[in-house]
């Protein structure tokens, strides 16, 4: 079950990047295939953690990227469906170039009434 | 009013900011640390004694052991040396880098030439949490299927070495060697990949290696 631990992670991560006496509403992460991670599992880690502080209502949205692997042979670069998929030039040791991605992206927040008013000129809702 | 904060970090950062002072103390104390990785029951703690005894007297050894639940484990090897932390992770599948800080303050790191680090018994969970270790190492069994290297690829891809226990078993599983050799090379091409069978006391690529890592001779581990 280390998607729960991964989301007290993550928490820890959000928290430390909140304006104050702000609530969050949501937070964009990109988690790639390499960290086996269970989208249905994660979100009901999310849940819990973010219940516990007192967002509840704050969704987790989830990107997954595609492995990406490239032949340092002839160079080509692929989205395998399988990590372990040779070339098609028949070369045997394919880097692993894209897939192992875990990133906090960004989070909406909502600000309370004062801060609000003094808050300088930020990205509005839904554009980075 | 809402706003959009852009962040891009990475989710695991706080975990990797402790695996960092975990490594500047093991490489403060000159000792050669490990992350041992391997499903429930693969032979983690079986290999840990065989190899606490035969390396008795040449190079001492402290153990961090993480199950969710009781010090089985710890009592078993705590015949073999008298530094040995066991941490309980409850729930938790895997051991952070934070635990292993708490647990590494019971030991005397200047006093030891190797610490391993048993991680939970698990496959996946443990691989993505860098503990401050100096090498991964990847523990199979044939009674496992010869499928669980590729089926496990972020262990295999990121395994300074891989191990493959109970090869006593072969006449009586179903298990295809060179398939499963396949599937390591396909994912690692660097990393070792050992034979070793713990119930036949035969595990000396394992040893041989670990002592070369620690800087010691490497002619007197086997008994």
């Amino acid at each position: 079950m280390h998607e729960m631990s991964i989301a007290m992670e993550l928490l820890t991560l959000i928290e430390s990047r909140m304006p104050p006496h702000a609530t969050l509403e949501a937070a964009q992460v990109r988690i790639g295939p390499m960290h086996g991670v269970v989208a249905e599992a994660m979100q009901w880690a999310w849940r819990t953690v973010v219940s516990e502080k007192g967002w509840p209502q704050a969704r987790l949205l989830i990107d997954t990227p595609p492995w990406q692997l490239q032949c340092p042979a002839c160079r080509r670069q692929w989205q395998p469906q399988t990590i372990d998929e040779l070339c098609t030039c028949g070369h045997l040791e394919a880097k692993l170039v894209g897939g192992d991605e875990f990133l906090l992206l960004s989070i909406d927040v909502v600000l309370p009434p004062d801060n609000a008013a003094q808050q300088p000129a930020m990205s509005s809702t839904g554009v980075l | 009013m809402s706003i959009t904060v852009p962040v891009v970090e990475n989710v695991l950062k706080v975990n990797d900011e402790i695996a960092l002072l975990n490594r500047r103390n093991f490489n403060d104390a000159h000792v050669f640390v490990i992350d041992l990785i391997g499903a429930p029951g693969a032979g983690k703690t079986a290999l840990l004694e065989l190899m606490l005894d035969q390396l008795a007297g040449i190079v001492r050894v402290g153990v961090v052991v993480g199950d969710p639940a009781t010090s089985r484990d710890g009592q078993r090897l705590a015949r073999f040396t008298r530094h040995v932390v066991q941490v309980n992770t409850g729930h938790g599948c895997h051991l952070d880098a934070n635990q292993v800080r708490q647990a590494i303050t019971k030991l005397p790191l200047a006093e030891l030439d190797i610490l391993v680090i048993e991680n939970v018994g698990n496959l996946i969970c443990p691989v993505g949490f860098d503990l401050g270790q100096h090498a991964k190492v990847g523990l199979f069994s044939v009674s496992e299927g010869d499928d669980k290297a590729a089926k496990h690829p972020h262990l295999v891809l990121t395994a300074n070495v891989l191990l493959l226990n109970k090869i006593d078993l072969l006449p009586y599983v179903p298990f295809d060697v060179p398939r499963f050799r396949e599937d390591v090379r396909h994912l690692n091409q660097v990393a070792p990949l050992m034979e070793v069978s713990v119930a036949r006391r035969q595990i000396d690529p394992w040893t041989q290696w670990l002592l070369a890592q620690a800087g010691r001779p490497q002619s007197s581990a086997t008994s």
